[in-house]
């Protein structure tokens, strides 16, 4: 390390009224990056436990929603209507509005919102804990 | 979020324009769709002694429950077959009355069907338009062949 005189107004120099020893100003920045380093590797261990819990729930989430939505969309109907459009499509061309509102009034809307809400939070959720998990493994290369 | 900032400002304000658009869009048609099938439900309702135990039947209207329901097609079995009117149970434990007319196409699957193929306990699928009874005039019906509600699977 490359170490200069400390200035007049320094606070080291005045808490200890002498210019430390190259080995005591390494060891202090070693202490410092230490310490930085343990407790960067103790926030990136609490975001990923927060992050797997989530995606946890995420996951439980999405399976009730995923069964509240088919069985709202085989209730109301719109299997079948999508099953008619894709299996008598051709015959359906004169009825094409009735169709297209049937499906729209069938539409499990509430249910896949409910699921596309449960999939972001999962998808966001394991991106940012493996991004966690590889910050971890690179915070406790540096202590080592 | 980044290249929506580097957008200059009359691009910025094309897109927020085109969004609102979209979404005065999306709250129209959530309008309009939402009135037909309260209309509808309406209709079902006032009429549906007239339609399930005869006209000027003592219990003449149903106690709304509260609920709408498609106005513009129906699915489930026939539980009743009285020709042009076909009555069917949806999933949901809804009848709706269906209007065959000489200009209804009916399909049992893909062959070409007719109205002596609609028996009860037949599955259908039909779409059309909601009239002034609560009824629906149906314009295309599908009848799955062999299959009986008490029997076989809907899916």
């Amino acid at each position: 390390m490359n170490h200069t005189a400390p200035q007049s107004g320094s606070g080291f120099y005045f808490a200890f009224g002498a210019e430390p020893s190259p080995q005591t100003a390494d060891r202090l920045a070693d202490q410092v990056m230490e310490r930085i380093t343990t407790d960067r590797l103790r926030r990136a261990r609490t975001a990923a436990w927060l992050y797997a819990l989530s995606t946890a729930l995420g996951a439980v989430l999405l399976i009730p929603a995923i069964s509240y939505t088919y069985s709202f969309a085989v209730d109301s109907g719109f299997s079948d209507y999508l099953s008619l459009l894709a299996t008598n499509g051709a015959d359906l061309a004169g009825s094409w509005k009735a169709i297209t509102l049937s499906l729209v009034e069938s539409a499990p809307l509430v249910g896949s919102v409910l699921v596309l809400a449960a999939l972001l939070v999962c998808g966001f959720c394991i991106t940012r804990l493996v991004s966690d998990i590889n910050r971890l493994k690179h915070y406790r290369h540096a202590i080592i | 979020m980044q290249s929506f900032k580097s957008l200059s400002a009359a691009a910025r304000t094309l897109v927020v324009v085109c969004i609102l658009l979209v979404l005065i869009l999306v709250f129209w048609a959530g309008s309009a769709v939402g009135y037909r099938q309260a209309d509808f439900a309406f209709r079902w309702d006032r009429h549906y002694g007239d339609m399930f135990m005869g006209p000027g039947s003592p219990f003449g209207m149903r106690p709304m429950r509260g609920e709408i329901f498609q106005a513009n097609g129906a699915s489930g079995t026939i539980v009743a077959v009285n020709l042009p009117f076909i009555a069917v149970q949806s999933p949901n434990q809804t009848e709706k009355v269906l209007v065959v007319g000489t200009s209804t196409i009916i399909r049992i699957a893909h062959a070409v069907g007719s109205t002596t193929d609609m028996r009860v306990g037949a599955i259908v699928t039909a779409v059309g338009t909601p009239d002034a009874q609560g009824r629906i005039i149906v314009s295309f019906m599908r009848v799955m062949p062999f299959m009986s509600a008490s029997t076989t699977p809907r899916w």
